[in-house]
């Protein structure tokens, strides 16, 4: 896992960074910006054991084939006059 | 650029404008405190072929504007954002809300933003809820459109 980059995030009130890990455009951890250098990859690793197992997650979903309920004998009322 | 022209069904022809909307076709988990691309699958409109994989790649330098909607599911305390994180773009889209013990969090975004040509633009969601959040994939759509 390699930092790519780290760069404060203005998007909060409270002081953020973001950081940027390589291979891993499509999600970018947030942490306070008091965070100590030391404690950094030990978040990181965490983040990674998580973001890793939210991937396969949505790719399962992809996968998933949604069935539309099968309504046909509610469709054959179509056109009938209640009297 | 191109001008808006009425063609001979009397309707507007919008051969040559920008004009996107793209939706989901399944729910996304998003991770705790972190910024997410939304998963915006499926394109039902792409005129100028600006969006591939969750991102717009502005093709002409110009004045847009964009609307959509995401919808955290069973969500409860924390702070929900749809927002585009950054970018050299001028303008944003946000939408926040502040952890009010609803359920459901439907966070609708809309603004402006000026780009230059190939400037690309990914639309990005974070949530700080303590765990991982699911977006509903019937409610999740972005339309984009060039104006000026």
């Amino acid at each position: 896992m390699k930092i790519l980059k780290i760069e404060p995030d203005n998007n909060f009130e409270e002081p953020k960074i973001v950081v940027t890990i390589e291979g891993y455009p499509h999600a970018q951890p947030v942490f306070p910006a008091d965070t100590k250098p030391e404690d950094l990859p030990t978040l990181l690793k965490a983040w990674k054991v998580n973001q890793d197992a939210v991937d396969a997650e949505n790719e399962a979903r992809k996968l998933e084939v949604k069935t539309e309920p099968d309504i046909s004998s509610l469709k054959a009322l179509e056109g009938t006059d209640i009297k | 650029m191109a001008q808006t022209k009425i063609d001979a069904a009397r309707q507007v022809d919008f051969d040559g404008f920008s004009a996107v909307r793209a939706g989901a076709t399944s729910d996304q988990t998003i991770g705790n405190a972190s910024w997410t691309t939304v998963n915006f699958a499926t394109e039902q409109i792409d005129t100028l072929g600006e969006w591939s994989t969750n991102t717009f790649t502005a093709q002409e330098a110009g004045r847009y504007v964009a609307v959509g909607c995401i919808n955290y599911d069973n969500s409860n305390s924390g702070n929900f954002y749809a927002v585009n994180k950054s970018g050299t773009m001028t303008g944003s889209f946000s939408s926040r809300d502040y952890g009010d013990n609803q359920p459901q969090k439907s966070l609708h975004f809309h603004g402006g933003f000026e780009a230059t040509a190939g400037e690309t633009l990914p639309f990005q969601t974070y949530q700080n809820s303590g765990g991982n959040e699911t977006l509903d994939y019937r409610f999740t759509w972005i339309a984009i459109a060039r104006v000026a």
